[in-house]
């Protein structure tokens, strides 16, 4: 009996092909070589579209079987919208930096699909999260999506959510006409060696 | 304002095509991202020294240009003022009225007001922010709309300053894509005869926040010929400071009583803006409206130095080689040095 007990356990540290079983645990890093936060905001009544870019994201990210926890935080004196006044309002007047100096998203809910312990190279899209962003002295949860590449020891995300100004007690952005919307998107990217443990 | 990510003219100018009175929005970009330098108020109406109500925008204009060419049949140089303007605009609620009233260079005034004309004016409604609806005299939509006039996409068509038309146009402005369709009822300073309706349309596209390639048709009808134009054109800024403004159109003109003709025309300008409102572009043109007249083409290539060293002001110095064909084989000297003032 002890014989055919130690062989099942044997057996179910084999994947179906025969080849060991990954730990099924990692961790990502960020900053990372390839790593930005990004958000589109549209101006109104022109559709102008306007784009804060600089944002780099910072913290980690634990997987355990095909669940992700884990928190990124951003400092919002980095975004850059391509236009100094613009850039100055953002930051002081609706962002208000020198109080709120850093966003930061928290993941709740983010499970992987089970091809992403399984397969080397694998990739997926469209896929639900959740999780909390504190933002202006705020927080709230945000539901988003992302999509994910792993290739060997590397994984590439792209992962955005919509906020709502409002929601986080931001003035509504007017300038000479031009009224934000809104409704911002957020999009955080990164490239990082995804690291077993 | 593409390379900055303004797919929409609106931002900055009233008209939905672009030209003419800016928007408060626009005077406030003069300063940020046009000009080399400028005060916080500097680009207000009247230097911020006349406060206007909201509901309405006033500006005027003083545009002049010292051309010289060294032909083989004439080498001269000379000054010419092109526009002493008054433009105004009213706009409540989706609904706004804009009339210019400025000087007309004319040798056939016998009065002063002889020398009194209207080159735009009209009525603008937008039921939403994404609809556009204008009834009036102006410039219909066709390609690239740059105030430099002379340049085949413009003048060889029939679309120099001064040939504006009555006309009733829809335009769908959105975030990524663009649509205008016009219906064109004619130059009223012209003749029956001349004058030519038709329908014009333009379709754009928003790519990567600074790329804005396009393409337009008109199709224009007047007593003795009728004719078809369209061809691509972009507006294509590679970086906030290189970019490229480039427009081809074929032309195929049915007159009555001769045989047909296909052509085309194109203009190009690629730029790069070395500190923020001080430029250097070169430029390629070329003519040649009927395929069969090996004499009917002119081109030209140029340099060009463009400054805003400030809101309110705008230098630009163009030198080309010059060649028309019909006249002689040979290139030419041809340059102008414009000068713009705003109020």
């Amino acid at each position: 009996m002890k014989k055919y007990f130690l062989a099942f356990v044997i057996l179910l540290s084999f994947s179906a092909d025969g080849a060991p079983l990954p730990s099924q645990k990692g961790q990502v890093v960020l900053p990372s070589k390839e790593s930005s936060v990004e958000f589109v905001a549209i101006g109104r009544p022109t559709a102008l579209k306007i784009r804060g870019k600089g944002g780099i994201p910072e913290g980690s990210f634990f997987i355990q079987k095909n669940e992700v926890t884990g928190s990124v935080e951003v400092i919002l004196e980095n975004f850059d919208t391509g236009i100094g006044l613009r850039n100055e309002h953002m930051r002081k007047k609706y962002l208000e930096i020198e109080k709120f100096p850093k966003a930061k998203l928290e993941v709740k809910k983010m499970i992987l699909p089970p091809s992403f312990w399984r397969e080397e190279n694998t990739s997926f899209k469209e896929v639900a999260y959740e999780g909390v962003l504190s933002l202006h002295g705020v927080s709230r949860s945000v539901q988003g999506v992302f999509e994910l590449e792993k290739r060997a020891d590397h994984i590439s995300v792209q992962a955005s959510f919509t906020l709502k100004l409002s929601d986080f007690g931001i003035m509504t952005p007017n300038f000479k006409g031009i009224t934000v919307a809104q409704d911002v998107q957020v999009i955080v990217s990164f490239l990082a060696p995804l690291k077993k443990i | 304002m593409v390379r900055y990510g303004y797919f929409n003219c609106t931002s900055c100018h009233v008209s939905p095509t672009g030209e003419g009175i800016l928007t408060p929005y626009g005077r406030s970009l003069s300063r940020e991202i046009l000009s080399t330098w400028g005060k916080e108020t500097e680009p207000e109406f009247a230097y911020d020294m006349l406060s206007l109500p909201p509901w309405m925008n006033l500006t005027g204009k003083y545009r002049s240009v010292y051309m010289y060419r060294d032909t083989p049949r004439v080498r001269e140089g000379r000054y010419i003022l092109m526009q002493l303007d008054l433009e105004g605009a009213l706009n409540y609620k989706g609904l706004g009225l804009v009339g210019v009233l400025g000087r007309k260079a004319t040798t056939k005034a016998d009065t002063w007001q002889d020398h009194i004309f209207s080159r735009r004016h009209y009525i603008n409604f937008r039921p939403s922010d994404e609809v556009s609806l204008r009834l009036g005299k102006f410039h219909h939509a066709f390609g690239i709309n740059v105030p430099d006039h002379i340049i085949p996409t413009k003048r060889a068509l029939g679309w120099d300053q001064g040939e504006e038309t009555y006309n009733f146009e829809a335009a769908l402005l959105k975030e990524q894509v663009g649509a205008h369709v016009t219906a064109v009822s004619g130059n009223p300073n012209v003749g029956k005869a001349e004058r030519e309706k038709g329908l014009a349309v333009t379709a754009t596209i928003f790519l990567w926040d600074r790329l804005k390639p396009g393409v337009s048709y008109f199709w224009g009808d007047k007593k003795d010929q009728r004719r078809h134009v369209f061809g691509p054109y972009g507006i294509l800024g590679f970086t906030p400071s290189f970019f490229l403004l480039t427009e081809l159109d074929f032309q195929f003109l049915k007159p009555q009583t001769e045989k047909e003709q296909k052509g085309l025309v194109n203009y190009q300008r690629l730029d790069y803006e070395w500190v923020q409102g001080f430029h250097t572009y070169v430029t390629q043109e070329m003519s040649r409206l009927d395929f069969k007249n090996k004499k009917a083409r002119s081109d030209a290539y140029g340099f060009g130095l463009q400054f805003f060293p400030r809101p309110h002001f705008e230098f630009n110095l163009l030198w080309q080689k010059q060649r028309t064909l019909s006249i002689s084989p040979e290139y030419f000297d041809f340059a102008w040095l414009m000068f713009n003032f705003y109020l």
